[in-house]
């Protein structure tokens, strides 16, 4: 798995605001460092200047089996192009086993809702307007059916309110 | 008439001296179905204004209003409406009849998928048609896009005898489970389901990306699991990859299989991206492996269902509250006071639009949206007008406990309609010319909305339609053809599902102009096959007198045995395409 070098320009040139599962701006993304994304297979990049902390950036092409190896706390999956539903599995995959998971890139607005349900609580797109409509978007959709757990769905709820 | 409303989903109607207590069989909407859809006509209310603000780009919109059943078409914007699994309330039909008057022409188009169209709407009012249908508990989530569309069923579900078990509950979990599941909501290309309870396949379940069907194991009710069906340009059908699979894991399985879609589906390709293309690249045993790992990494997890959960599942789908009749003295319809002609007329509708219900006493009435030609213009097939509507609600709610199912031929059906009421019903359906005796017929087609509507069709279809019908009015003459599936897609698209018809026609364009491809021998059910191409395409002017050639071709060859005529499926099978396509191309052979 590598990342493409024109996105890790474009993504870096960006500097996109960093936003949390409220829609508040926390900060920029770190700039990705090619050399190391690309010399390591897995794409690992020193991010603490200690370098004990490692932050990873995946692209959409890292498969299930990459992701299972994967042993780090803070990632970033980065969504070259916001069609690219792959990156929500790795998100589902991911979610309960990392500290820190931030969407990164092509993310819109409008998908957020997903992703927080995932448990991705961190944002960066890289589009000014998407950047705009998150801290309204991240609201949309709040309590819908949750198809990941049976739990969630009104079919299995004991109580048999009706409109 | 008067209505005493006792509660939303419960009303009792005095008519005519009767009284008529409605109590629905159906999924009733709670508060989080209704906060959901109320939900999304906000956020899509916003998300329109963003981009007619210029705050979201063309390109971002497209999937957002695909999702909320959206297109762009050939006049205008199409809005497509969600029937999950085909069950409409008459409170919705009524709705659906006021949308099409207050914004489109006073008509809606009925889908292959069971959902409604409307051909003519205005981008600008579409937030506030989503907000009439939330009204009702009606949408148009995931009608479109490449998502996980309607999960569609056979029209007879719970009233139809041989069942293995009523499909509508699973079919309500997996709506449940799909509608807005994070993890799916951008596939590599659309996603479609379909379940079934019984060995006859009234839901071309082989057909679809996923097809499920009850069945049973050493007195275990579960599922056989299908993949990679589908028509469009490279139709397949559906392979088996797990015989048997018990109810508890349902969910578990089905969230396994997108999941491997989701990371392997092609996405370099729209036409290459379906799940299909999948299964055939990568095999079905491999396919299946893949799928097993994944399930069994999450077996026994948050989606795992338990008897209480399907339990409660079922106890929504209750049968209504049918009166009693002896089974050994079944109640007649009573055509006392009609003349021979009435009687006659009658007799047909009875044999071909109504079916057996598994209830002594009732009958599943079909309401044909198959007119045809009336009045010399051709009723486009699937089309109800918003006077159709109201009194097709109306029935409903007399005659059938308040509901109405869409089917994947483009036909309505009343399915709970008592025996005794069988003729009031047939006269008021005659009224709205909703009581053509065409069912199964030659002139049942299904036909796409083709290249008068839809900006991806090669090829106009209604006025071919019409003249095929025109070609096939005499009844005696289709009733002797007995039953014949006519599909015509205007591209090879293929939602008319031309592939799977005794006869198929694909509308295809040579150098602008409209040709027709004949494919014999598709079939839709248990049986699912594909069916073969004739020869070459026919001129629009000549693909009424090649269907008749080819009806005459069976006509005059087919056997006997006894009583039993020989159908026309039997007849292709059994003589392949040989017989035609020396009729069809060497006319003076004839």
């Amino acid at each position: 798995m590598s990342i493409d070098i024109d996105f890790i320009h474009a993504l870096n040139a960006a500097k996109p605001d960093v936003f949390d599962q409220t829609g508040t701006p926390v900060g920029t993304l770190a700039p990705l460092l090619k050399d190391n994304a690309l010399a390591d297979q897995v794409g690992y990049v020193p991010f603490n200047p200690d370098q004990s902390q490692k932050r990873v950036y995946i692209d959409a092409d890292a498969d299930m089996q990459t992701l299972k190896r994967l042993d780090a706390q803070d990632v970033v999956l980065v969504m070259a192009d916001f069609r690219d539903g792959r990156t929500f599995s790795q998100a589902r995959l991911l979610a309960p086993r990392v500290k820190r998971l931030i969407i990164a890139g092509d993310v819109g607005a409008d998908q957020v809702g997903a992703f927080l349900r995932i448990g991705a609580m961190h944002f960066a797109p890289t589009d000014p307007r998407e950047a705009r409509a998150l801290p309204k978007s991240v609201h949309d959709l709040k309590g819908v059916f949750d198809g990941q757990d049976k739990a969630q769905l009104p079919v299995f709820q004991a109580t048999k309110e009706t409109v | 008439m008067h209505y005493l409303h006792l509660l939303l989903d419960m009303a009792l109607i005095y008519d005519n001296n009767r009284f008529f207590v409605l109590g629905r069989a159906m999924y009733q909407y709670s508060y989080a179905d209704q906060a959901q859809v109320d939900a999304r006509v906000a956020q899509f209310a916003d998300q329109t204004k963003r981009f007619l603000a210029g705050e979201l780009s063309e390109e971002r919109f497209l999937p957002l209003r695909l999702q909320n059943g959206l297109y762009i078409q050939r006049h205008a914007p199409m809005l497509r409406v969600a029937i999950p699994y085909g069950l409409l309330s008459a409170d919705q039909m009524q709705m659906l009849a006021e949308i099409a008057d207050q914004y489109d022409k006073g008509y809606g188009h009925f889908t292959t998928r069971t959902n409604i169209q409307y051909n003519w709407v205005k981008l600008e009012e579409v937030p506030e048609i989503l907000g009439k249908l939330a009204s009702v508990q009606m949408h148009a989530i995931q009608t479109s896009g490449n998502c996980i569309r309607n999960t569609t069923t056979d029209p007879y579900a719970g009233v139809i005898e041989g069942e293995i078990e009523d499909p509508r509950p699973y079919c309500e979990i997996i709506r449940q489970w799909s509608t807005f599941h994070p993890e799916f909501a951008y596939l590599p290309r659309k996603f479609k389901m379909a379940v079934i309870g019984t060995q006859s396949d009234r839901a071309a379940a082989q057909l679809h990306d996923i097809g499920i069907r009850l069945t049973e194991k050493d007195g275990e009710v579960g599922f056989e699991i299908l993949v990679g069906g589908g028509l469009g340009r490279t139709p397949i059908i559906g392979k088996s990859i797990c015989e048997f699979l018990p109810k508890r894991h349902l969910l578990t399985y089905l969230d396994a299989i997108l999941r491997v879609y989701n990371f392997h589906g092609r996405r370099d390709n729209k036409y290459k991206a379906r799940i299909k293309i999948l299964v055939e690249s990568m095999g079905k045993e491999a396919f299946a492996q893949a799928v097993e790992r994944v399930f069994l990494e999450q077996i026994d997890g948050d989606l795992t269902l338990t008897d209480d959960d399907i339990a409660q599942a079922i106890s929504h789908f209750s049968s209504p509250d049918y009166a009693r009749f002896d089974p050994l003295n079944a109640p007649k319809p009573d055509l006392t006071d009609k003349t021979d002609e009435e009687v006659k007329r009658f007799n047909d509708w009875m044999r071909h639009n109504t079916v057996t219900h598994k209830r002594p006493g009732y009958h599943i009435v079909v309401v044909s949206l198959k007119a045809g030609n009336v009045d010399g213009i051709y009723q486009q097939a699937g089309d109800l007008d918003s006077a159709q509507m109201r009194a097709l609600a109306d029935l409903a709610r007399r005659y059938s406990f308040g509901e109405i199912r869409a089917t994947h031929h483009q036909n309505l059906v009343l399915a709970d309609v008592a025996t005794t009421d069988l003729v009031a019903v047939y006269d008021a359906l005659r009224q709205i010319r909703l009581a053509r005796p065409n069912i199964g017929t030659l002139t049942d087609m299904i036909v796409c909305p083709g290249f008068d509507y839809c900006a991806l069709a090669n090829a106009t279809t209604h006025n071919v339609a019409s003249a095929i019908d025109a070609a096939f009015d005499n009844l005696d003459y289709l009733y002797d053809l007995g039953d014949i599936r006519l599909n015509m897609s205007g591209c090879m698209n293929a939602c008319a599902h031309h592939h799977v018809g005794d006869i198929g026609i694909l509308g295809v364009d040579k150098k602008g102009e409209h040709w027709y491809q004949i494919s014999l021998g598709g079939s839709s059910g248990e049986d699912a096959r594909l069916g073969k191409i004739l020869g070459r395409a026919v001129a629009q002017n000549e693909v009424a007198d090649t269907i008749a050639t080819i009806a005459r071709v069976y006509i005059d060859n087919r056997q006997s045995f006894g009583e039993h005529l020989e159908s026309f499926a039997q007849y292709v099978a059994r003589v392949g395409l040989a017989p035609f396509k020396d009729a069809v191309y060497n006319k003076e052979s004839v």
